[in-house]
């Protein structure tokens, strides 16, 4: 029987006999099954059956059988079986033109680099030939394989394949390359530094495939770390951003993470961001959704206007913005929350609690979204609880209320609590109205009573504490069961702030003093801190209110208090009151109020990561190492008032000029080519190194000896059926249209036209639907500077757009 | 960036893994084994988990647990994004239901996937047609194996979810609405919540690279185009998100959907519903306890669909008290009985025909116990699935495609209507 087995196998003395079972799994690997054709049990022996194996394998002819053998080294090496005695056979085994061997073979050799680098140095000029391989693909894996050795001393070798890469034909080598790079970086940063790679992945931004981009990107972040991330100018931002339709679902993430940290020149360029941004919200990406979401609001953060600023006191402030931003990212934020799987939804829902705190009042009509399902899972179920307390306004918190008091029973005692906190958290803020904090205070005094479960009526007790100290005249509306409901609660917390509230409501319940006398007498059965410390605390508050019946047992208790050993701060704080009272009964208690505005402000800079979800800074949980402060680049360019406009091709408008240029007639003046042909076309210097080459976009919408002119509210008898209609009739007059959309209320237009003498008007047209009105801004720059002549010229624009419009 | 996934089984046991930086190291598997997985936490624990400076971000396929370790501030959505694309993969090559043995049997070509989907931590190409085209060792058949030259082209291209070159002997699509309406009704019979979260999933088998439109009865379309007297009623449609080959800059214009397909099957659209919802059954309940021993249940079923339809595996708990101890059920529809596992009567009707009413009334008898806990009354729940109804109204108007070749296309229609929380307190 035995004899079947290489006998490195027989089982260990004292083992169970050798059977037809009785072969004892191998230490490492419990229980695993028999029958699996790779993972059956590890033994020396079979290292060594595989060593006889792959010696055939230079003379096996069939492909499967060669892929076979390969296979059972790396299931072996999965197991975490030390299989490196075969380095040397491997080795052989690694030229082959079978693409799937040679894959496993790398695999095979990144594993044990690390802990023969004698041996993986030897296969070094395998790898650097095969980064010469006519194979693109074979190419790429070399390199990765050369690059994932992580053997410092292996630099020498990789620096010259890598640099070749770069200039490779195909992306897929390149992209391999610039990641390359990247671990080269890890491995040895002298010798990093003196092959000095970092002007050239800023060179190779520019690459027209996409993948490369994204990954120079993510690249140059992690190198330039310590100096804050990627450096940022204009020319990149905006180059990246025009061609933002280009990158692949993972591939945008790492651009519009670049967008935070550039500030823009001026308010416009800012909205044509967000304009450009705007479509990503659709995607069904989430990760894109939410750093768009950072995007806007640090768009916002930037064009928006603070207090103390000199501007044009119209211009939104910053926080009027970011309300903005807020509201048109809502519904997209709810959508996935409803849809996405239970961690993303997890994930989301710490988002939007950190949304409604920077913006309070903007979710609240959403709140039924936030009510729970019964098939969510309890951290999913937790997360809403809490952001439902903080959706309360006049109009929702009755629902609200009554939904968290269907939750208080569920069998999940964390949820009971959290719905118990949730509803007072709304008294408490006074979020909910008038009457609210009354009418939760009794559902509250109706949970105290609720003496089959336990936790919610000590919870109650917590939180009627709270409330207490925020709305002191609620005392009469809660006092009566107090004494009854000491009785019964014997949760430590919940009776202790049932003492604390005996001793606040100490003028509107008569026996309170003997309640405590009774509890004070039996002070050597109290085994919590916490309630001793209650203990002594209302004593005293009651002390104040009702002088003559409390002094002795106050006496009593200061006595008891300070004999008592157990706890340092109730020890203290015995003596703090003792010496107090002494020397005068009048203390007067200091309020801390908790301020976390500076931790929201922090974690608002930090959106988007894992600091939202743990709620505190990076600092506290990620290494020194691992820490990557992004700072924002300086806009080195102010250009405030005089500089080109940002020529941001949006795709959607790309489109429609696409559209004129086919319909219009020919004697169409320069700006719509302007417009449709690529701001940066590959020929032009695409880092902007030559700033003379900007191109002619629509002229700056702010000019100094220019003033607009605007009406308002003309009548209209209908309404534009679509912003398409109305842009080609536009087109027949020569007027063209930057961007334009509908929103539920009304039609927006930007306009720009030409006239005869050069000059540009530039032109806001705003259609209400309902009642059927029109506002309009022209702003003209340039060209002729006679005034009356020019008013003839607005006017004549006036009626040419009312006409356009449906008049 | 992603230090290190790892696929975990159910006791824990690392079954793949995969290091892409050095700062983690497979013994951070046995942490994580003894604070999530024995711990029997995973099911109401947060899905991110931090041990020691260590974040670790997981989800579940079937009993295995794939795991993100990472040790800097990473995007949470962009992670859990990556290892859902991972799973979708995997599925791909491995079948829908692929599990343990599948898993290591294949291992290789997971050790492939895993190095082509991300590079030292950060992830790389995720599209499933296209690492079909140059890792083919699973279940997927080979194609034709495309020139070096042409592959490469393929695996880094602006469009990355088709390839060209797929042809068709039939050009046929297959769209499927799919809706899910989630309800909550309170015990005093007011609706909560009422909302559709609906997808649009297509399976595509069209020759070349053909431009498709597509058109629901989206209320601000239709409103555009019709004018005047005959204005049909759209749906109102509250949000709704794209696959990315929809083209998102056209939308935003004037709300068209126009996409070049990827190949096969994928999911075209969701969307989110809250208004006018039609609810596919109307439930009436009513609830007695008589003293403590005692409690009777009536309760009522009216199918608020057309006569045409009917509803299928139509499932109804309504819950009894724990301490039951005899039931009295009597029902005119299908199979009810009492569940003592599930603390419910679970009342089965196959096939429920539209307009029609059914009526459960249950008596129960109840132990006493000694010590009397409230009822905690959890609400009925209720399960069920529509074919050919859309409780939000949404349906499909056209689908057009369009080819070089100008072929003819067939295109079929499928909705179905899906419980996902249908719930009433009583």
């Amino acid at each position: 029987m035995a004899s079947t087995y290489p006998n490195t196998n027989m089982p260990v003395p004292g083992g169970p006999p050798p059977g037809t079972n009785g072969i004892p799994p191998p230490p490492g690997q419990p229980g695993q099954p028999r029958d699996e054709s790779y993972f059956t049990e590890s033994r020396k022996g079979e290292v060594n059956e595989l060593r006889q194996l792959l010696r055939t394998f230079g003379t096996e002819k069939d492909r499967n059988r060669k892929r076979d053998i390969m296979k059972k080294v790396i299931a072996y090496m999965t197991l975490g079986i030390d299989v490196s005695r075969l380095f040397t056979e491997m080795m052989l085994a690694i030229e082959t033109r079978d693409l799937v061997v040679k894959k496993m073979v790398y695999l095979f050799l990144c594993n044990y680099a690390e802990t023969h680098p004698d041996l993986a140095q030897m296969c070094t000029n395998t790898l650097v030939k095969d980064c010469g391989n006519e194979d693109p693909m074979v190419r790429g894996l070399a390199l990765r394989a050369l690059c994932s050795l992580r053997l410092p001393q292996m630099i020498e070798y990789t620096s010259e394949p890598l640099r070749k890469s770069l200039q490779d034909g195909h992306a897929y080598v390149r992209k391999t390359g610039v990641m390359g790079i990247l671990k080269m970086y890890h491995l040895n940063k002298e010798e990093f530094d003196k092959a000095s790679f970092n002007d050239i992945l800023y060179d190779m931004l520019r690459d027209p495939d996409s993948s490369v981009v994204t990954n120079c990107i993510l690249v140059l972040n992690e190198i330039m770390a310590d100096s804050g991330g990627m450096a940022l100018n204009r020319a990149v931002m905006l180059h990246l951003l025009n061609r933002i339709h280009e990158f692949s679902e993972f591939g945008i993430l790492s651009v519009l993470d670049l967008v935070p940290r550039y500030i823009p020149a001026n308010d416009e360029e800012g909205f044509q961001i967000m304009n450009l941004l705007d479509p990503v919200l659709r995607t069904a990406n989430a990760g894109a959704v939410v750093a768009t979401i950072r995007a806007f609001l640090s768009i916002a953060d930037a064009v928006g206007k603070r207090p103390g600023d000199d501007r044009d006191p119209d211009s939104p402030t910053v926080d009027d913005l970011k309300r903005q931003v807020v509201v048109r990212i809502k519904a997209p934020l709810v959508t996935l929350i409803a849809s996405s799987s239970n961690e993303l939804s997890y994930v989301l829902l710490k988002y939007a609690d950190q949304l409604i705190d920077l913006c309070p009042g903007i979710f609240d009509d959403e709140y039924r979204q936030f009510y729970v399902r019964f098939s969510d899972p309890t951290h999913i179920k937790h997360s809403k609880v809490r952001i439902l307390a903080k959706l309360a306004n006049p109009q929702t918190a009755p629902d609200i209320v009554s939904e968290l008091s269907e939750l208080i029973a569920t069998v999940d005692d964390t949820m009971g609590r959290i719905a118990v906190r949730s509803m007072a958290s709304i008294a408490i803020h006074d979020s909910g109205g008038e009457g609210a904090v009354e009418s939760i205070a009794r559902r509250l005094v109706e949970m105290l009573d609720l003496q089959g479960i336990p936790h919610v009526s000590s919870e109650a007790a917590v939180s009627l504490a709270s409330l207490v100290r925020r709305h002191p005249n609620i005392t009469t509306v809660i006092s009566a069961p107090l004494p009854r409901a000491l009785k019964y609660i014997t949760e430590p917390s919940g009776k202790a702030a049932l003492i604390f509230l005996l001793g606040e409501c100490g003028d509107s319940i008569v026996e309170a003093p003997y309640v405590l006398e009774k509890v004070i007498d039996s002070y050597e059965n109290i085994t919590d801190t916490g309630v001793k410390t209650a203990l002594l605390g209302a004593t005293v508050a009651l002390f104040f209110k009702r002088p003559p019946e409390v002094q002795l047992m106050l006496g009593r208790l200061l006595k008891k208090t300070t004999d008592d050993v157990s706890s340092q701060d109730l020890h203290d704080r015995a003596l703090f009151y003792y010496r107090l009272l002494r020397s005068s009964p009048d203390p007067t208690l200091a309020k801390a109020i908790d301020d976390d505005s500076e931790l929201r402000a922090a974690l608002m800079n930090e959106f988007n990561t894992l600091c939202t979800i743990y709620r505190c800074r990076a600092e506290n949980f990620i290494d020194e190492e691992n820490l990557v402060k992004f700072v924002k680049m300086p806009p080195e360019h102010p250009l405030p008032r005089d500089g080109n406009v940002a020529p941001i091709v949006d795709p959607g408008v790309n489109n429609l000029a696409d559209q004129f240029g086919n319909a219009s007639v020919t004697d169409v003046p320069a700006p719509a080519a302007v417009i449709s042909a690529p701001a940066y076309s590959a020929e032009v210097d695409l880092l902007g190194f030559g700033d003379d080459l900007a191109p002619s976009g629509p002229p700056p919408l702010s000019d100094t000896n220019a003033e607009a002119v605007v009406v308002s509210a003309l009548q209209m008898r209908t309404t534009p059926t679509s912003t398409d209609a109305v842009e080609s009739s536009l087109g027949t007059f020569h007027i063209f249209t930057m961007a334009s959309g509908e929103l539920p209320t009304e039609f927006k237009f930007f306009l720009y036209c030409q006239e005869e003498g050069g000059g540009y008007f530039l032109i806001q047209a705003v259609a209400q639907k309902a009642p059927p009105s029109l506002a309009l801004t022209i702003k003209p720059h340039g060209g002729d500077n006679d005034r009356n002549k020019r008013r003839e010229m607005i006017d004549q624009l006036i009626e040419l757009i009312k006409t356009s419009l449906g008049e | 960036m992603i230090s290190m996934i790892m696929v975990l089984n159910q006791k824990g046991e690392i079954m793949i893994s995969r290091q892409y930086r050095d700062d983690v190291s497979r013994v951070a598997a046995d942490s994580f084994r003894i604070q999530v997985i024995a711990a029997k936490e995973a099911s109401s624990q947060p899905p991110i988990k931090r041990i020691e400076n260590c974040s670790f971000l997981y989800t579940r396929h079937l009993n295995m647990y794939f795991v993100a370790l990472t040790k800097s501030n990473v995007n949470p959505a962009l992670v859990f994004e990556y290892l859902f694309q991972k799973i979708r993969v995997l599925k791909a090559y491995l079948g829908e239901e692929f599990d343990e043995s599948s898993m290591r049997n294949n291992m290789t070509l997971i050790y492939e996937l895993m190095d082509e989907t991300m590079d030292f931590g950060y992830p790389q190409n995720c599209a499933v047609d296209v690492l079909r085209l140059y890792i083919n060792l699973g279940n997927v058949k080979p194609q034709d194996e495309p020139e070096p030259e042409q592959l490469t082209k393929q695996i880094t291209g602006a469009i990355d979810w088709r390839r060209e070159g797929i042809r068709y002997k039939k050009n046929e699509v297959y769209i499927d609405v799919l809706e899910s309406v989630n309800l909550l009704i309170s015990s005093s019979g007011n609706i909560l919540r009422s909302e559709v979260t609906g997808k649009v999933q297509m399976n595509t088998k069209l020759t070349g690279m053909p431009e498709c439109k597509f058109g629901l009865n989206d209320k601000l379309v239709i409103e555009k185009e019709s004018t005047g007297a005959r204005k049909k009623p759209g749906v109102e449609i509250d949000d709704c998100t794209f696959h990315r080959c929809v083209r998102l800059g056209k939308f935003d214009a004037d709300r068209t959907i126009t996409f070049i397909p990827p190949d096969g099957e994928f999911e075209l659209m969701r969307y989110r519903v809250n208004d006018n919802v039609n609810l596919p059954f109307r439930l009436i309940p009513a609830v007695q306890e008589e003293g403590q021993t005692k409690c009777s249940i009536n309760l009522k079923v009216i199918a608020n669909f057309s006569e045409k339809l009917f509803a299928t595996h139509v499932v109804i708990k309504v819950p009894v008290p724990k301490n039951t101890s005899k039931s009295k059920i009597k029902n005119s529809f299908g199979r009810a009985k009492y569940e003592p596992e599930q603390n419910a009567i679970v009342w089965r009707i196959k096939r429920f025909p539209g307009k029609a009413e059914c009526m459960l009334s249950v008596d129960l008898e109840l132990v006493r116990t000694v010590r009397p806990k409230a009822w905690v009354r959890p609400p009925i729940n209720v399960e069920f699935q529509v074919p050919m109804f859309t409780a939000s109204g949404v349906h499909v108007r056209f689908l057009r495609v369009y080819d070089k070749s100008g072929y003819h296309t067939n295109r079929w229609v499928r909705y179905i209507t899906k419980a996902g929380g249908y719930q009433v307190r009583i």
